[in-house]
């Protein structure tokens, strides 16, 4: 008897565990933009339902040639974070510049819980640059 | 032993500590920023050190801010020699970089973050010691300035505002994160050193702040007033506001072309009425008073003592040289 009633403990908590883990939905967006000199001011918008647990966002930029700033916005317009990468160009061929021709890369990483509800924003601002940003956003719904 | 045969001891041992006097004097001043640091088998084993030249670049990466490139030996050591340095109070900024990424890489939040700041003066050796924890620079000690202190305090400080991310409503983010910038201003007001001080105004948000506390930003701006690095300049000129000097001298050269446009523009209204007047004959001047006065041509032609014709051809080279029409326009003309 009481072997039966440790089997139906056991195959509830089973149940509980699988259902609370179904009710978690995670939903991962990636963008890439490559951008040119000629490339202008963007905008990418996340959309952020009153369903949305979490926010992470994982931003990468790499530059090959010139400035590029990145600003993340809340819905209330408030900045909540930002990087430049800027890459020189240089004839000058000492050492240290040498090692550093790869090109400039920068990351920003944020996780917000119960994001506020709205557009988020990634504002990308290029100057005469010429490389790829990646931006990658999970949802936990 | 005699005092006499002390003597040659004596001159030899003072002999033996002028020469070691001697040597410290002329060893050249050498100063270092070293430190340990553990990483796993991602990292690249160099660190690079960077110039930040305004605390708007603090989240910049530029291959043209490193100064600098040290490697980490198998212990975690690394050393830089900085005497080359400028003599002035500067910020730096120490990084890795993962061993797929190019050396001028920022990483900003996560446990990868890849950075540490640090204010360097001359004859300063700073030195950095690794707590053990995961992130990299995450709980370095950095010891050997004072204002490196300050800035780990800072940086401890703003840690909150990055876990009120966790926070689980957004208003209670909200008033956790005003508490901190608040507090964040307060050090900057109360800090004696002007990097420490622009430090954690910079970590406060500042611009979001600017538009609510103007009397705050006014009364910080004159209070620094005389700090002429590049670092308050930068600063003075990301505000809408500017110190009050600059502003009663932009009052007074606007005066000073306002007064000069009216002076001006009274000369030439001057010049030109006589240079109308000028163009006219004497003949034609009398004519251009009669008709100034409402007289007729015959009215004119009888006080001249003309003929009518004569009249009408002389009215008629004023009308053309002073450019008008009618007789009206002569009673409106003011010459």
């Amino acid at each position: 008897m009481k072997f039966s009633k440790a089997i139906t403990t056991v195959i509830i908590t089973l149940f509980l565990c699988v259902g609370a883990y179904a009710q978690t939905t995670e939903f991962l967006t990636t963008r890439n933009l490559g951008f040119k000199e000629s490339s202008k001011v963007q905008n990418v918008e996340i959309k952020i339902s009153d369903n949305t647990e979490a926010l992470r966002l994982s931003i990468t930029c790499g530059v090959k040639k010139g400035n590029v700033t990145i600003e993340i916005y809340d819905p209330a317009n408030e900045k909540q974070g930002e990087f430049s990468v800027e890459s020189m160009e240089s004839d000058d061929n000492d050492s240290l510049f040498s090692i550093l021709k790869e090109g400039v890369t920068g990351q920003i990483n944020k996780h917000i819980s119960k994001p506020q509800k709205g557009t988020w924003i990634i504002k990308f601002i290029p100057k005469n640059a010429n490389g790829r940003v990646e931006i990658q956003s999970w949802q936990d719904m | 032993m005699s005092k006499t045969n002390r003597l040659p001891y004596l001159f030899t041992y003072i002999l033996f500590c002028c020469s070691l006097f001697c040597n410290a004097q002329n060893k050249p001043e050498h100063y270092d920023i070293e430190g340990t640091i553990l990483l796993d088998s991602t990292w690249s084993s160099k660190v690079y050190l960077s110039l930040i030249p305004s605390f708007n670049k603090m989240y910049t990466m530029s291959n043209s801010m490193i100064v600098s490139v040290t490697e980490i030996d198998t212990n975690g050591y690394f050393k830089f020699d900085t005497s080359f340095l400028p003599d002035e109070e500067r910020l730096y900024r120490l990084h890795i970089a993962k061993k797929e990424a190019p050396p001028a890489s920022l990483i900003i939040g996560g446990n990868d973050e890849n950075h540490i700041f640090l204010i360097r003066k001359k004859n300063s050796n700073i030195t950095l010691k690794k707590a053990n924890a995961q992130i990299p620079f995450y709980k370095t000690e950095v010891s050997g300035n004072l204002s490196n202190l300050a800035i780990q305090e800072i940086n401890n400080i703003s840690r909150f505002i990055d876990s009120t991310g966790l926070e689980n409503t957004y208003l209670k983010r909200e008033f956790i994160t005003k508490g901190i910038n608040e507090k964040l201003r307060f050090i900057a007001d109360t800090s004696s050193n002007g990097l420490v001080s622009l430090y954690a105004l910079y970590k406060s948000k500042y611009e979001s702040n600017y538009e609510i506390n103007k009397q705050y930003y006014t009364d910080y701006i004159e209070k620094w007033s005389n700090d002429k690095s590049s670092y308050f300049i930068q600063f003075r000129n990301s505000l809408p506001i500017k110190n009050q000097g600059k502003s009663y001298t932009s009052i007074i050269i606007s005066l000073v072309c306002f007064l000069v446009g009216v002076l001006l523009g009274y000369y030439f209204w001057v010049v030109r009425k006589s240079n109308k007047l000028k163009s006219l004959s004497i003949q034609e001047r009398k004519i251009f008073t009669l008709l100034q006065e409402g007289k007729s041509n015959k009215e004119i032609s009888e006080e001249l003592n003309i003929g009518l014709s004569t009249v009408k051809s002389h009215v008629s080279n004023v009308y053309s040289k002073l450019r008008i029409k009618s007789r009206k326009e002569i009673l409106d003309l003011n010459l």
